[in-house]
């Protein structure tokens, strides 16, 4: 392993950010997969298992959009795909990948939230309130770590 | 001298490491100016006398008087002492820059005043490339450097650098002694060195420890003998009967031959001191027919120090 | 005197400075706000999603914050009885004590505060650990001794990681209420306010002894993860062993006092003599850990 002057609040960063990048992908997935199948149902031509008809009828019943659901997905895909390139950029210290990359992620994880508060029912699909500032707290400390403290740090 | 006009006073030093003695009884006076050397074998406890005067190790026995402070890491020594360890490294996750900017505000220096006096420290030492860099990548030359670097910071009265130059090419050593002469200027420098040769041209004083003994200590003539020794070159090894008759020579205190090399005590306690000694040695030699091809004044320090620590390893009592 | 105060300042805003830059910081950061963030909803979501009715939360609330505080004042008894020496009404102040933090102040906050009180004595020593350790496992702080007294490296260091604790305290805490106010609003701002105030007081003051029982492992052991260890281990295992060794000899549940665990809850009290009495053991706690860090420091060989 090279030895490297990085400092260590970058390589957490880093960490943390493959961390929500696996969550918010999964997340955001999820959203993609469910969008068409309301869809379908919707048309009446959803197939599948007993659970996953009945998920997606609570769906439709609690009022989901399916198109909100698809844009969701998108932003947080987004969200993931700029979180990945970002644990790279942070590591090797890069102003695009590291900085920038963080940036449009937290910017897309802040989004995806308060798109999902405004869209989405309140049940557990959503989650409480709270877990929505908790949502929102990683996106905001990683712009104040990236653009304040480790601003010199990622200037290559 | 003693700690009132300023510099270092140690009387019955001791210290132990576990049921080792790593220092026993060591007594040093240095005036308040000046480089001196320290020297010894490794393990000697050079080190630990850096630690102790420097505050990081706690005073077991004697005492040590630093400039006006009655002990080590006195609250008056805050600011006035700068120590250059052998074996700390910076801290990690921080910027070189950063650190020494810190180490200026800790002393009341910030601002535009900081950056330049940390930046010309850095460049005496050529690295004000590496301002914004962590230490851990730094070379172990170049972090010897920026040791050098941070203990030239502010003015300090005592200045301790163990092995400044352990590792570095002869351009960047010649620069640290250079450095090394300035400051001795205005403030004691203490250096540790196994360069004994680069030493020598620096220091006005040196020390000697061995096994935590100081077993000599002085000015380099006093410690070298330089008063009464000089080394003579011959174009051959001298006869058995040669190297007699120079014994019986009344100016002649000691005399050492080694291959074509003569090392001769004089005495010059008499009417004419060492001129007259050393006019009736050559008169001698040339009698002798065995005239000299070179003629050198003193012992080098290096000499003087294998043989210093060649006596005490003899003659540990 | 004034120099030694600058100094301590500048070894505060030095040490804030590198948490915010380091591994461990940023660790510490992150975990302290989400683990704060998730026990405020582990006391929402019931009331939130609509899981139970508010009265019924409350009645229910009260019962099991008058266990807790039984169980806190060594006072519980043999479990078996306590439900019904509960419904007698044998234990009346505590009752009276849980009924006033759920019905006579906002409810969700206090059961928020009461777990964050639980929480945070095994987080913060994450925020200190490595305050003294750190820079001695690399020698690091044989660049520093010249210029500073050891004393005030480590009381800077210690506001250092008291005001990072404090901020990160009043941040979750002021999230916490202006969630209750803005989104929630079962309770008013005249009461929430107050009550906030008075609660994140007793969180910061709660934070004072364990951030220096941090500091004090920091200064007595080398390596940083050998101080983690200490710490943190202490925070646990002091109630764990205290409750255990009660139940072979009723007096050893005294060892609960060696940290705040004995006396925490009472922050939180009713009687202002009472909060004002853990105040002060909270305060003397803290200064204890940090006279014998101090001393552990002065007599070290760095």
């Amino acid at each position: 392993m090279a030895i490297s002057d990085r400092p260590g609040g970058l390589t957490a960063l880093a960490v943390l950010n493959g961390f929500f990048a696996l969550v918010s992908g999964a997340t955001a997935l999820q959203r993609l997969i469910d969008g068409p199948r309301i869809t379908a149902y919707h048309a009446g031509e959803l197939e599948g298992r007993r659970w996953l008809r009945r998920r997606i009828e609570e769906m439709v019943d609690s009022g989901i959009d399916p198109i909100d659901l698809q844009i969701l997905g998108v932003v947080g895909l987004v969200a993931a795909v700029t979180l990945a390139i970002s644990i790279w950029g942070l590591l090797t210290r890069r102003k695009l990948a590291g900085r920038w990359c963080s940036t449009v992620a937290a910017i897309s994880l802040v989004t995806v939230s308060i798109l999902a508060i405004n869209w989405l029912p309140t049940t557990i699909l959503r989650g409480t309130g709270i877990s929505i500032v908790r949502q929102l707290f990683y996106p905001l400390f990683m712009l104040f770590m990236v653009q304040i403290i480790f601003r010199k740090d990622l200037a290559r | 001298m003693t700690s009132a006009g300023g510099g270092l006073n140690i009387r019955g030093l001791g210290h132990r490491f576990g049921d080792k003695m790593a220092l026993q009884n060591i007594e040093w006076t240095l005036p308040s100016r000046g480089v001196v050397g320290l020297v010894g074998p490794n393990g000697a406890g050079k080190t630990t006398l850096f630690s102790i005067i420097a505050g990081f190790l706690r005073l077991q026995q004697g005492e040590v008087e630093i400039l006006d402070a009655p002990r080590p890491g006195h609250s008056r020594l805050v600011g006035r002492v700068a120590v250059m360890p052998q074996d700390a490294i910076f801290a990690h996750d921080v910027s070189i820059l950063d650190q020494l900017l810190f180490l200026r505000s800790l002393d009341g220096v910030t601002g535009q005043t900081a950056r330049k006096e940390v930046f010309e420290a850095m460049q005496r030492v050529e690295l004000a490339d590496q301002l914004d860099r962590g230490a851990v990548i730094l070379s172990h030359g170049m972090g010897k450097r920026l040791g050098v670097a941070q203990a030239i910071l502010g003015s300090p009265e005592l200045v301790l650098l163990d092995e400044p130059t352990a590792g570095l090419d002869p351009a960047n050593a010649r620069q640290v002694r250079e450095i090394i002469c300035q400051l001795g200027e205005t403030a004691l420098v203490v250096v540790s060195s196994h360069n004994l040769l680069e030493l020598q041209e620096i220091i006005d004083q040196v020390a000697i420890i061995v096994e935590g003994k100081m077993v000599a200590s002085g000015t380099v003539e006093e410690v070298t003998r330089r008063d009464r020794r000089f080394e003579i070159r011959l174009s051959k090894e001298p006869s058995v009967e040669q190297q007699e008759a120079l014994r019986g020579c009344p100016a002649v205190r000691h005399l050492e031959s080694s291959a074509d090399r003569l090392a001769v005590d004089l005495d010059a306690s008499g009417e004419g001191g060492i001129d007259q000694a050393l006019t009736e040695l050559l008169q001698m030699m040339l009698d002798q027919g065995f005239p000299p091809r070179e003629l050198r004044e003193g012992a080098s320090l290096e000499e003087a120090y294998l043989r210093i620590t060649g006596d005490s390893e003899a003659n540990p009592e | 005197m004034t120099k030694t105060l600058k100094q301590i300042f500048c070894h505060a805003r030095n040490s804030m400075s590198h948490s915010l830059r380091s591994g461990s910081g940023v660790a510490f950061i992150v975990l302290t706000v989400l683990a704060g963030l998730a026990l405020a909803n582990l006391a929402f979501a019931p009331i939130e999603l609509g899981f139970v009715e508010l009265e019924d939360f409350r009645i229910n609330a009260a019962k099991g914050i008058g266990m807790a505080l039984s169980l806190a004042t060594l006072q519980q008894g043999d479990p078996e009885t306590f439900l019904g020496r509960l419904e007698a009404g044998e234990l009346q102040e505590m009752m009276m004590w849980a009924r006033y933090l759920v019905l006579d102040q906002p409810m969700l906050l206090s059961i928020t505060v009461l777990l964050l009180g639980l929480v945070l004595p095994l987080l913060l020593p994450l925020g200190s650990f490595a305050t003294i350790s750190g820079d001695v496992q690399h020698r690091s702080i044989r660049y520093l001794l010249p210029r500073t007294t050891r004393t005030a490296l480590l009381l800077g260091r210690l506001l250092g990681c008291l005001v990072l604790s404090g901020i990160l305290i009043t941040g979750l805490v002021a999230a916490i209420i202006l969630y209750l106010g803005i989104v929630l609003s079962l309770d008013s701002w005249q009461d929430l306010i107050p009550w906030g105030i008075r609660c994140l007081g007793a969180l910061l003051v709660l934070s004072f002894p364990y951030v220096s029982l941090g500091i004090l492992c920091s200064t007595v052991f080398r390596a940083p993860m050998v101080s983690l260890l200490a710490s943190v281990g202490a925070a646990v295992a002091v109630p764990l062993i205290a409750f255990s060794a009660r139940a072979a000899w009723e007096p050893l549940g005294q060892l609960l006092y060696l940290l705040p665990w004995g006396y925490s809850h009472q922050l939180l009290s009713p009687d202002g003599e009472t909060v004002t009495t853990a105040t002060l053991y909270c305060l003397g706690h803290g200064l204890a850990f940090t006279l014998l860090a101090h001393y552990r420091l002065r007599r070290a060989d760095l």
